[in-house]
């Protein structure tokens, strides 16, 4: 399943590089300046509390980032990364670490397609935002 | 969203000092918080009675009221030496924000070379304030075990007019007996400096940060117009601007023109002009446009290899312009990215250093992230109060952490400490002309493998070096430090001390005087015991008293894997197989078993390598007379004759065999024609001789050579 998922995802973002003006390849792009035939983007960013966990994420209960001994650069607060391309305005985002903590949120992707996933004080928190939080 | 500490120090966002404190202020505050008022002044909430007026007299108007001159305040560094040791003293108990502490750092001086040797920290002091000194008294804090803790520093009180006076610094047991006394002058206001060098990428298409009023938009504390320099003076840090800023070629960022970390850090230590791998008071910030996490990354301190925190870069593609909002950003990013390379953490996760301190997620600090400020109201409420400053906790840390927890390139980002750091930390300064190098002649060993040190004096001096030549640890003038694979450090004992006299030479500068130094056995018994990585510093004391260290190498000390490697480990290592190896030899009695062991090495184990190591020891133990006091009456000494042919079977099958390092090869084949010498073979010794002859490399002299 999660194979077939992967080759139409592929094959979507292989029809929208032809579209899509060319960009730097580290920028995320905001709703703001897609073009609006072209599918949402949920931008999901692990930030403080990893330490060589195996991360889970899902939207809309299908998995679409595993990966194992994601830590924090404790100097920039950031694990890693994913970008998520969705159909529906609302998804429900989980993220989880491996024999640790989930957490569930509704995303309305298209007013805040930013999600930070942090774990402070041992409990995980999922923000959402408008715009992208930096990172320094 | 975490507790706050609510004894910490920094209690609310609200704690603005911005104008100098007297000790006088700081004295009085004290008082009141003691309970202590001031029999002149009203209580608070009470109205004093309205005296009655008396007449005026008639005579003479009296003299006017002296105007009473300003003192000058005491806080700053101030700097001090007592026989080897230099100490750096910094008073923080007037001035700007004021922390009420006192620290120093010791450095020790030997002949032309100055090492860190420690820092103190006095938290709470006590302190007394006359019209004529300030006495500031308490219990320090150490990173070394020292029998005098309590430090009592005495500055007497000058008119501004007059010169800053130097502060005598006194230690106590905790009963009160004086230890040592440093006067230390005064040196600078501020309590550290540093040179901060400010380099620019090509593509950076808005300028580089200057400066900001911080008036221009909503803030908390006075409107003043603020730098990166300045920023870091009202903490009480000199940030020395250097001149050598470069312009960067954006090439060197590759293809697609963004930045790694990899490439910032190559980047650094080629265009960073006080670059070392060194801790030191010297600090690189590149201004470039984008990292390749994207526009989202305004800064990094990139530099988490090797000597860290050494360098950190800011990028413009999101913080660049000239609104007021990105003149805001800018000068928040540049200070926020420095204090990462002062070893600050954000200040949500303060508990994450080592070893933890308190998170402080509603600082109004330029380590918290006005994006992420959790009051309501976030980053409105951020910005509308932050008055552009560390917290208290923060200003602390820059002002009196102990030395490697700051320095840039001292301990790795957010270790706090490490006491064993100091041990094999590079010298602030070595100008002894001697250059020290250590190496292994195979990069790992078996377990039980005889590990032997190969030692080497240079100079870099263009007329020579006179030097002693005693090289080997056994003699007490070079000494060997160990860390272990479990973090342990110990330095290595020779078995037998060897009181030695003077032995001097003059090296030329394309000369290296050698020496090898068999180091796995002494008085701590083995000391590579176990597999893993061992780091290895050697320190030769020189003529002129200079320590001259060598470079830190490692030793790997392989598992055994097979069988056979399993069974070989065990019969080496024992405290007898160790005695033996460092002896080289021995008939006692009491190392029998160990004898037996490596009979059993070569019983059992003839054609593997090491059990060469075992006929080096017996053949140079057969080549001479060993002699035995018995308590037999009549023949109270024993000689066992000298076996010249064993002794010269086995060397000639070590000499064969090439698994030793070359000193000590050549020591077993000097000590093989010498016994071919007695038995009588010129031919033998001929070729011994002529073996010798081509392993000599042309400029390394043995140490025992004259």
């Amino acid at each position: 399943m999660f194979v077939r998922h992967l080759i139409i995802l592929l094959a979507m973002l292989a029809i929208g590089s032809t579209c899509l003006p060319d960009r730097p390849q580290a920028e995320f792009l905001t709703p703001y300046n897609y073009p609006a035939s072209t599918t949402m983007r949920l931008f999901v960013k692990l930030r403080d509390g990893f330490s060589n966990n195996t991360v889970t994420v899902e939207v809309n209960e299908k998995e679409v980032y595993r990966k194992s001994g994601v830590s924090t650069d404790l100097t920039i607060s950031f694990a890693d990364a994913v970008e998520v391309p969705v159909e529906e305005s609302i998804v429900k985002l989980k993220v989880g670490v491996e024999g640790g903590q989930t957490q569930t949120k509704e995303v309305r992707v298209q007013e805040t397609p930013f999600v930070d996933v942090w774990i402070l004080g041992g409990k995980m928190e999922l923000r959402a935002s408008k715009e992208e939080m930096p990172m320094l | 969203m975490s507790q706050q500490d609510p004894t910490s120090i920094d209690l609310t966002s609200s704690d603005f000092s911005f104008g100098e404190m007297s000790v006088d202020d700081i004295a009085a505050i004290a008082a009141i918080e003691a309970g202590i008022s001031e029999p002149t002044h009203p209580i608070q909430g009470q109205t004093p009675p309205i005296p009655s007026i008396p007449p005026l007299p008639i005579g003479p108007i009296p003299s006017p009221t002296p105007v009473e001159l300003a003192k000058r305040p005491v806080s700053g560094r101030y700097r001090g030496t007592l026989g080897s040791f230099q100490l750096e003293l910094r008073v923080d108990v007037d001035r700007t924000r004021p922390m009420k502490r006192l620290s120093g750092d010791y450095f020790q001086i030997s002949g032309n070379t100055t090492s860190y040797y420690g820092s103190f920290i006095v938290d709470a002091p006590t302190i007394t304030v006359t019209d004529s000194q300030v006495v500031i008294k308490g219990l320090g804090s150490f990173t070394f075990a020292t029998g005098y803790p309590v430090v009592q520093v005495t500055i007497p009180r000058k008119l501004i007019f007059q010169p800053q006076a130097p502060a005598t610094v006194q230690f106590f047991t905790n009963a009160g007996v004086a230890g040592a006394t440093y006067i230390c002058v005064f040196e600078s206001i501020y309590f550290r400096s540093l040179q901060l060098e400010t380099d620019q990428v090509s593509d950076v298409v808005t300028p580089a940060f200057s400066s900001y009023n911080t008036g221009s938009l909503p803030s908390g504390g006075p409107a003043r117009n603020l730098s990166v320099v300045s920023a870091y003076a009202e903490a009480g840090i000199e940030m020395i601007a250097t001149a050598g800023n470069n312009v960067i070629n954006i090439a060197e960022a590759g293809a697609g023109a963004i930045w790694s970390n990899s490439e910032l850090h190559a980047s650094m230590q080629k265009h960073f002009t006080l670059w070392q791998d060194v801790p030191q008071w010297a600090v690189w910030q590149v201004v470039a446009q984008l990292h390749d996490k994207g526009s989202g990354l305004y800064g990094i301190m990139f530099d988490q290899q090797g000597k860290q925190r050494q360098g950190c870069a800011v990028f413009h593609q999101g913080i660049g312009g000239q609104t007021a909002e990105k003149l805001r950003l800018q000068l928040y990013t540049y200070v926020h990215e420095l204090g990462h390379s002062f070893n600050l953490l954000h200040s949500w996760q303060k508990s994450l250093a080592t070893p933890p301190g308190t998170n402080r997620p509603l600082a109004l600090s330029w380590m918290n992230y006005p994006f992420n400020y959790p009051a309501p109201g976030g980053q409105a409420t951020y910005w509308s109060q932050f008055g552009f400053q560390f917290d208290n906790e923060e200003v602390i840390h820059l002002r009196h952490a102990f030395r490697n927890n700051i320095i840039v390139g001292g301990n790795d980002f957010t270790i706090g400490s490490g006491l064993d750091q100091e041990v094999m930390a590079d010298p602030i300064r070595d100008e002894s002309g001697l250059t020290f190098r250590i190496s292994t002649h195979q990069k790992s060993f078996a377990l039980g493998e005889p590990v032997v040190l190969q030692l080497m004096l240079g100079t870099t001096a263009a007329g020579g070096r006179r030097v002693h030549t005693w090289l080997h640890p056994n003699c007490g003038l070079v000494q060997i430090v160990i860390r272990k694979p479990s973090g342990a450090v110990v330095a290595y004992e020779p078995l037998i001390d060897h009181l030695v006299g003077q032995q001097e030479s003059t090296i030329a500068r394309d000369e290296v005087l050698r020496e090898s130094a068999y180091i796995g056995y002494g008085k701590d018994g083995l000391y590579f015991d176990l597999p893993g990585n061992y780091r290895v510093r050697a320190v030769y004391a020189a003529l002129d008293g200079s320590q001259v260290f060598s470079d830190i190498i490692t030793i790997r000390v392989r598992y055994p894997v097979t069988p056979t490697e399993e069974e070989l480990a065990a019969l080496f290592m024992g405290e007898e197989q160790g005695t033996l190896l460092y002896l080289l030899g021995s008939d006692d009695e009491s190392l029998q078993s160990g004898n037996d062991a490596f009979e059993e090495v070569l019983a059992k184990y003839p054609k593997h390598a090491m059990s060469n190591y075992v006929r080096m020891v017996k053949g140079i133990n057969a080549s001479r007379d060993f002699k035995t006091i018995t308590e037999d009456r009549e023949t109270r000494l024993s000689v066992r004759p000298a076996e010249l042919e064993e002794s010269a079977k086995l060397l000639t099958a070590v000499a064969d065999s090439n698994i030793l390092d070359p000193v000590s090869a050549q020591m077993s084949l000097s000590c093989l024609a010498e016994v071919q010498a007695k038995t009588g073979d010129e031919d033998a010794v001929n070729k011994t001789l002529s073996k010798i002859s081509a392993m000599e490399v042309k400029g390394l002299r043995s140490a025992h050579q004259k």
